[in-house]
C-alpha cells in the first residue's frame, strides 16, 4: 500500500541476499557506527512480511531471498552507502520506503480479573497518537457456584473477550504489539505497514 | 460435608434398592426372570441403549454448546437419561431388572465412586510446593514424574496434583500452550495405564475379574508411547525455550526460586494403604456375602471398600485444612463423577447385557465386526476420544467377552458348568490377551485425543486457561495436537503390538 502523507522517521528496508548474512551485515553495521537506534526485523518482531507470492519465488529460486526490516530515517544513508559499497557483495538494496502508519488486530479471551487488568493495561493505556478500534470488552461474571475446578462441567467464574485493531505511528505500535506479544492469551496478528513513495 | 456425600448417597441407593426384591417378589410372579432360558442381553432390542448413547453424547457435546446450562443441570440429566431407560425396564423385566440394576451398582458403580473418591481425597492432601525454573530438562522431568505417578495416584489425581507446579515454573514463559498439551497427553491420560488405580477404565477392568498386575502387560507400549511423546515434547519445548525473550529467560534463571518440597506426606501412607486393599482384594478370597438370592459380593471387596472410605476419611481428619485449600482442593470433581456415573451405570445396563449375548444379541454385527485387536485399539480408542473412556472400555471388554466360544474346551477346562464372568475373563486373558491389552490401550491412550476423551482433561484445561495459558479450542486441540502428534504415535504403536 502507498501513500504519499508524512508518517513517523521510520522507514521500511528490503535487502537482496542470504537472509543470516544480510541480517548479521545489518547488526554489525549498527554496532560498528555506534547508532543508539536498531533496525526491526519484520520476522523476528511479527511484522508483515513479503506476499505468499514473494515467497514462493525466493524458495524455487526465482528470485533471491529477501529480508525486511525498519530503521530510523537518519540510518537510511548509513544502510546504502554500505550496501553500495563495491566490497559488499552478494547484498543490493532493493527497497526503501517511509512507514507512515502500522497495524494489527487482535482478539482475546482471559478468564481471571488479574489477567484482564493486564491486558487492559495493554489496550487502554497506549500512547496518545495510537488509537484502538473496536475495543469493547465483554465480562461474563458467573455466580459463587463456579467456584473450583470441575472436571466434566467446568465453567470459568469470569471471562473478558474483547477484539480491536491497533493503529498509529510505528514505533508506538510496534511498543503496544510488543506487549501484546507477552500475554499468551492475546492472539495478536501481525503488524501491517502502511509505506510511502520508494525513496530510491 | 459434600466428600462424604458423595461416597454415602451411592450406599443409601444400594441399601434402599436391596429392600426392593421382596417387593417386586411380592407383587407376584409376573416377573420374566430367566423368561424361556434366553439371556436377558439376547431379548433387550437395540432401542434400550438410546438412553445411553444419550447421557454420553450429553457429557460430550453440553460443555462445548451449552455450558452453563449444563454446569447448573448435569445431574439432572444423568438422572433423566437413568429414568428414562430405568423406569420401562422395571416395568417389562421385573426381578431381572433389580438384579442387574443392584448387580451394576453394587459391583461396578459403588466401589469405582469410592476408590476414585478415596485417590482424590488422599492425593489431594499432598502439596507440591516451591518453583522449579522451566527449563526444556526440568519440564521433561517434571512430565516424566507426571506419568510415572498416573499410574499410582490415578490420572486425576496426579493432574491435580502437579498441574500448578508445572504452570509455577514456566510462568515467565510467554509460549506454555504445549507444556499442557503434553501435561493433558501423558499425566491426565497415558501415564495411568500401569495399574487398575490409574484410570478409571483399568479399574472396572480390575473389577471384572482382570488380574491387579495383568495391566502390567500394558508396560511395553507405555515406555514407547511414553519415550516418543517426551523426547518429540523435548525438542518442541526447546524450540519454543529459544523463542522466549532474553530478558525474561534471563531473569527467570537469576531469579530466587522457593524451595522445592512436599507437604501432606502421611497421606502417602494412606495411598500405599489405598494400594495394599486393593491388591488384597484382588488376591484374596474370603467368601461371598448374600445380599439377595442373585447378587453375592465377595467379603474381600466390601473389606476393601470400607477400607478405602476409612483411609479416606483418616486423610480428611489428618490433613489440616490449609493445605487442602492451598491446593485448592474442592469436591466439585468428584461430586460430578459420582452424578454422572451413576447414570452412565444405568443406562450402561442393556449395552453391556447385549453385548454379554454375543452375536444373539442385537448387536451380533458389532461383536462379529470387532474382530482384529487392530480394530479393536482403534475403536475402542476411536469411541475413547469422544465418549468417557471408563464406559467405552467395559462395552469392547463384553464384546470381546461375547466373542468368546464358551461353549468349546475352554468351558471345560476350567471346570465350570456356568461359564461366569471371571471364567470368560480367564480363557480371554489365555487365548486372546492381546485383544485385551488393545481394548485396555485404546481406552486410556486414547483418552488423549480429545478434551472429552477422559475425565482430568477438561479439569486441566480450566486450570490452564486461569493460570494465562492460551488453551486450543475443542476442535484446535485435535486438529493442532492430537491428530498431528498423538495419531502418528498411535500407528507406531499397532505397528509394534497389534499387527
Amino acid at each position: 500500500m502507498s501513500d504519499s502523507s508524512s508518517g513517523d522517521d521510520s522507514v521500511e528496508l528490503i535487502v537482496e541476499g542470504d537472509e543470516k548474512t544480510v541480517t548479521g551485515f545489518i547488526r554489525g553495521l549498527f554496532i560498528g557506527a555506534r547508532n543508539a537506534q536498531w533496525p526491526v526485523f519484520h520476522d523476528e518482531r511479527g511484522i508483515e512480511n513479503q506476499t505468499f507470492a514473494e515467497q514462493l519465488k525466493g524458495w524455487v529460486g526465482l528470485t533471491e531471498p529477501l529480508t525486511h526490516f525498519v530503521v530510523d530515517e537518519d540510518s537510511v544513508q548509513l544502510v546504502r552507502a554500505s550496501l553500495a559499497d563495491t566490497r559488499c557483495h552478494g547484498m543490493k538494496l532493493r527497497e526503501a520506503q517511509p512507514v507512515l502508519s502500522a497495524s494489527f488486530g487482535f482478539k482475546l479471551k482471559v478468564f481471571t480479573e488479574e489477567a484482564a487488568a493486564q491486558v487492559r493495561a495493554v489496550y487502554e493505556q497506549v500512547p496518545s497518537d495510537v488509537t484502538v478500534e473496536r475495543w469493547d470488552p465483554k465480562e461474563t461474571r458467573r455466580d459463587g457456584d463456579t467456584e473450583g475446578v470441575e472436571l466434566y462441567s467446568p465453567v470459568h467464574h469470569y471471562k473478558m473477550e474483547a477484539e480491536g485493531i491497533v493503529k498509529g505511528p510505528f514505533r508506538h505500535v510496534l511498543y503496544v504489539h510488543e506487549q501484546a506479544r507477552r500475554i499468551e492469551q492475546v492472539d495478536e496478528e501481525e503488524m501491517r505497514l502502511v509505506l510511502g513513495d520508494s525513496l530510491l | 460435608m459434600t466428600g462424604l456425600r458423595v461416597v454415602a448417597v451411592p450406599l443409601l441407593v444400594l441399601g434402599a434398592l436391596l429392600l426392593v426384591p421382596d417387593l417386586a417378589f411380592a407383587a407376584g410372579d409376573a416377573a420374566t426372570h430367566g423368561a424361556d432360558h434366553v439371556p436377558l442381553g439376547a431379548r433387550l432390542p437395540i432401542w434400550s441403549v438410546g438412553p445411553f448413547a444419550g447421557i454420553l453424547l450429553s457429557i460430550a457435546l453440553f460443555p462445548l454448546v451449552a455450558p452453563a446450562f449444563w454446569h447448573h443441570h448435569y445431574g439432572k440429566i444423568a438422572a433423566g437419561w437413568a429414568v428414562l431407560f430405568g423406569v420401562p425396564f422395571l416395568v417389562k423385566y421385573r426381578q431381572e431388572a433389580i438384579d442387574a440394576i443392584l448387580h451394576i451398582y453394587a459391583v461396578d458403580y459403588i466401589p469405582f465412586i469410592i476408590l476414585l473418591w478415596a485417590l482424590f481425597t488422599v492425593a489431594g492432601g499432598i502439596v507440591v510446593r516451591g518453583s522449579l525454573k522451566g527449563s526444556p530438562k526440568v519440564n521433561v522431568g517434571l512430565l516424566a514424574i507426571g506419568t510415572v505417578l498416573a499410574s499410582i495416584v490415578g490420572t486425576t489425581g496426579a493432574s491435580m496434583l502437579l498441574i500448578r507446579p508445572l504452570m509455577r515454573a514456566n510462568s515467565w514463559r510467554i509460549n506454555k500452550t504445549h507444556l499442557i498439551v503434553f501435561f493433558i497427553f501423558l499425566v491426565s491420560n497415558i501415564g495411568g495405564s500401569l495399574t487398575p488405580l490409574g484410570d478409571p477404565p483399568l479399574f472396572l477392568g480390575f473389577l471384572h475379574s482382570v488380574p491387579f498386575f495383568w495391566t502390567l502387560h500394558l508396560t511395553p507400549a507405555y515406555l514407547l508411547l511414553s519415550a516418543m511423546l517426551l523426547v518429540g515434547f523435548f525438542f518442541l519445548d526447546r524450540y519454543y525455550y529459544g523463542k522466549e525473550p532474553e530478558d525474561a529467560k534471563q531473569a527467570m534463571l537469576s531469579a530466587e526460586t522457593e524451595k522445592f518440597g512436599l507437604a501432606g506426606t502421611h497421606n502417602f501412607l494412606y495411598l500405599g494403604g489405598v494400594i495394599g486393599f486393593v491388591l488384597f482384594s484382588g488376591s484374596v478370597t474370603l467368601g461371598d456375602v448374600h445380599l439377595t438370592d442373585h447378587l453375592h459380593v465377595p467379603i474381600q471387596n466390601l473389606v476393601r471398600d470400607f477400607g478405602l472410605v476409612g483411609l479416606g476419611l483418616l486423610s480428611m481428619k489428618t490433613t489440616g485444612k490449609a493445605l487442602r485449600e492451598e491446593n485448592e482442593f474442592s469436591w466439585g470433581p468428584i461430586e460430578e463423577v459420582a452424578y454422572l456415573f451413576a447414570g452412565i451405570f444405568m443406562t450402561i445396563i442393556p449395552a453391556l447385557a447385549i453385548l454379554g449375548a454375543g452375536e444373539d444379541g442385537e448387536l451380533g454385527w458389532l461383536v462379529a465386526g470387532v474382530q482384529s485387536d487392530i480394530s479393536y485399539f482403534w475403536v475402542t480408542g476411536g469411541l475413547s476420544s469422544f465418549l468417557d473412556n471408563a464406559p467405552t472400555y467395559l462395552t469392547f471388554f463384553n464384546t470381546a467377552l461375547g466373542g468368546l466360544d464358551m461353549s468349546a474346551a475352554e468351558c471345560a477346562q476350567n471346570a465350570s458348568l456356568v461359564c461366569g464372568e471371571p471364567e470368560k475373563v480367564a480363557v480371554l486373558i489365555e487365548e486372546r490377551n492381546r485383544t485385551l491389552l488393545a481394548i485396555s490401550a485404546g481406552a486410556v491412550f486414547m483418552g488423549a485425543n480429545t478434551y472429552i476423551g477422559n475425565a482430568p482433561n477438561f479439569m486441566v484445561k480450566a486450570i490452564a486457561e486461569e493460570g494465562g495459558v492460551a488453551m486450543p479450542s475443542f476442535f484446535g486441540y485435535i486438529i493442532r495436537w492430537s491428530l498431528p502428534i498423538l495419531v502418528p504415535c498411535f500407528v507406531v504403536v499397532t505397528l509394534v503390538f497389534f499387527l
